[in-house]
């Protein structure tokens, strides 16, 4: 329950929440107006001059396959990512309810991958899979698989899809093992005098009692993908091979300051923005309308 | 119908004993009530039984089978918890269903089943519905029936009606007494009412820190508590204790400035010094004014509780003693006045304050 406070003077709540005004002024709202100015217009070669151009930008990327490729691509790994991320962690949580309830210390650990910056968790996983120095691209090798994300598109995007798991899934397990903490323990007990073993408890109980839960991630852990792994794909694999792990945010990157197309380039963010702000709009409704059962 | 048998039932968390070598057999088809105060032990009892949680040391034996080691959904049993612990995602309908599609029923059984209950629970017009639609006194049914649905050979109870208004309560206690005389099933209720516990059971187990203070049917344990613990918690208002002692054969109590004793019967006890008499509110009664050769011990009206049809008075006695009385006589008589209570000694139960048990001798005293 958030309890409403009343201030005497009228302006310390806006002092208080000025510097919070501010790094979203500066650090949101700012640049966002800015990417959406910036995706109306086309620049010469030269960055001399601009010209206004309305929606130019955007139908040029709708007819652009390489655009709908990168879509398609950043859909696979962000379902993928969810999925792993989502997966490992809610069994992580399950064992980690049961085994040991309370040990908070252990779930300190469990936390510090998220604590992780993007980069240094791709750094982390690129050194892991180096085709020459790796120690986890050795025993792949020693189990016959030839490992080269370097030139294999697949094991590419695949390694991408670990590196971005890995640092959600703490994240994941603190929200299920909350959720899961709040399912009262005498329903699952009434389950297991029904007949219930712990599969089947699980399935028919827990999990769908863990649905508003396992929805927030979902919308968190796509938001992620979509926004949040650039430094990842940038520190394993820089989009390639041959644009293999392109995924959008990296494209906006990658066509801004390297293609130097900015218009194209802010148009692309500005899809981008459209499409965490649609998401966290289903958030909100929905969560709204079963935050309790 | 099947019978419990428990074996010197321990029960440690960590080093702490919750439950200390209990043994009792409850019969086949009997209404159990297990009574006592908060923290005492009662749930960890019936969740044992129910095989929530392990047994520590000893045997609990369901028609003779030993189940320690046997999982809750292979006891045949069934179990109402006290926040009902309906599956809040499902409709009354599924809910009730739930055990029965686990048990391999056909969808056409499963359906009449359900209906006979909802019939017998009179909750047919609910079966759509979702547990946070329902009422309290519906969320109750559902999980009555959600046990009954599946016919177990024991019913387990933790205070399913505690959540329950006053009202509420006493009709679902009728319709409960009601269910378990047409079922015939084995039924362990456990709750810390004792109206509850003396009007639904068979036979009562007052339990106190883990440990049986007395097992019996609702007349014994008012008639003839065996533990001044008993005593104390069966029957409402709580009895009096008075001190006393044997001098002379004679009981006396041991109220300052006021003789009033009876005749004891001559019998050795260590002890004669040292004693606590116990006499039940409802078995004092309340004089105005004294007959000739009637004896009696003056207190002042401090308080009067008007029920309807009884009414309780609270006598200070002198030096911080007090009595409280029941009857069911209008007397005319109002708060402060000086009033006399008169004692029936056949109605008096003595106990020894060192051991806390009942002594032999009160049935004695004429
Ligand atoms: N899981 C547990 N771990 C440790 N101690 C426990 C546990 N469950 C119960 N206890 C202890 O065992 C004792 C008996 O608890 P229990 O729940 O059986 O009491 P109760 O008689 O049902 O009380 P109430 O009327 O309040 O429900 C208490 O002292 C309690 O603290
Ligand atoms: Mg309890």
């Amino acid at each position: 329950m958030l309890k409403p406070v009343h201030f005497k003077s009228s302006i310390l709540p806006y002092l208080l929440v000025f510097p919070q005004i501010i790094i979203t002024l500066v650090f949101f709202i700012w640049p966002a107006s800015q990417a959406l100015y910036q995706s109306f217009l086309v620049e010469d070669a030269f960055g001399l001059s601009s010209e206004f151009v309305w929606l130019d930008n955007f139908t040029a990327l709708f007819s652009d396959p390489d655009y709908l490729n990168s879509f398609l691509r950043t859909f696979f790994f962000s379902m993928a990512t969810a999925s792993l991320s989502m997966g490992f962690s809610l069994m992580l949580a399950v064992k980690t309810d049961r085994v040991i309830r309370f040990a908070t210390p252990y779930r300190a650990l469990l936390i510090w991958p998220y604590a992780v910056a993007p980069v240094v968790a791709g750094t982390l996983w690129m050194f892991m899979f180096d085709p020459t120095l790796g120690l986890a691209a050795w025993w792949l090798k020693t189990a016959g698989i030839s490992w080269n994300h370097r030139m294999n598109g697949n094991q590419a995007m695949l390694l991408i899809i670990f590196a971005a798991s890995w640092k959600q899934i703490s994240y994941n397990f603190l929200f299920f093992i909350a959720g899961l903490q709040a399912i009262p323990k005498s329903l699952i007990e009434a389950a297991a005098i029904d007949g219930a073993g712990r599969t089947r408890q699980f399935w028919s109980i827990v999990f769908p009692l863990l649905s508003p839960t396992t929805f927030f991630l979902l919308v968190v852990n796509v938001v992620y993908t979509f926004f949040d792994t650039f430094g990842i794909v940038h520190a394993v694999t820089k989009g390639g091979p041959a644009g293999a792990t392109k995924i959008l945010v990296y494209k906006v990157y990658n066509d801004g300051f390297i293609g130097l197309d900015l218009g194209g380039s802010a148009a692309q963010s500005v899809i981008l923005m459209i499409i965490v702000i649609a998401l966290t709009i289903i958030q909100f409704k929905y969560i709204e309308r079963r935050v309790e059962y | 119908m099947a019978d419990i048998l428990l074996e010197d039932l321990v029960k440690t968390y960590g080093d702490h004993e919750a439950i200390h070598r209990i043994s009792c057999h409850i019969k086949p088809g009997e209404f159990m009530v297990i009574v006592g105060p908060s923290g005492c032990g009662k749930s960890t009892l019936l969740r044992m039984i129910a095989g929530l949680e392990t047994v520590t040391r000893g045997n609990i034996r369901i028609n003779g089978q030993c189940v320690n080691r046997i999982e809750p959904k292979d006891r045949d049993i069934a179990m109402v918890f006290q926040n009902y612990a309906l599956y809040p995602h499902m409709t009354v309908f599924n809910n009730m269903a739930y055990g029965l599609k686990l048990r391999k029923m056909t969808k056409p059984e499963i359906q009449t089943r359900v209906r006979e209950c909802a019939d017998l629970l009179q909750i047919g017009h609910l079966l759509d519905r979702k547990p946070k639609e329902l009422s309290g006194g519906q969320r109750q049914r559902v999980a009555m029936g959600r046990a009954i649905i599946r016919k177990p050979s024991v019913f387990l109870f933790d205070e399913p009606l505690s959540n329950l208004d006053a009202k509420l309560r006493q009709s679902m206690r009728v319709e409960l007494k009601g269910l378990h005389t047409r079922l015939k099933t084995t039924m362990v209720y456990v709750t810390h009412d004792q109206v509850e516990a003396m009007t639904l059971a068979d036979r009562i187990m007052v339990l106190n820190e883990g440990q049986i203070e007395q097992v019996g049917t609702p007349d014994v344990l008012y008639e003839r508590p065996e533990t001044i613990f008993t005593a104390q918690f069966i029957g409402s208002p709580e009895m009096n204790f008075i001190k006393a002692r044997i001098v002379d054969q004679t009981l006396v109590f041991d109220i300052k400035d006021q003789g009033i004793s009876f005749p004891a019967p001559d019998i050795e006890l260590s002890n004669t010094e040292n004693l606590i008499c116990g006499i039940r509110p409802e078995h004092i009664t309340l004089h105005g004014a004294l007959d000739s050769g009637q004896a009696g011990i003056k207190g002042r009206i401090q308080l009067i509780e008007r029920l309807g049809s009884d009414t309780l008075y609270y006598i200070d006695l002198s030096h911080d003693r007090r009595l409280t009385i029941k009857t069911h006589l209008n007397l005319p008589l109002q708060i402060h006045d000086e009033v006399y209570a008169g004692f029936s000694p056949d109605r008096f139960h003595l106990f020894d304050p060192a051991s806390g048990k009942r002594l032999p001798l009160s049935e004695k005293i004429t």
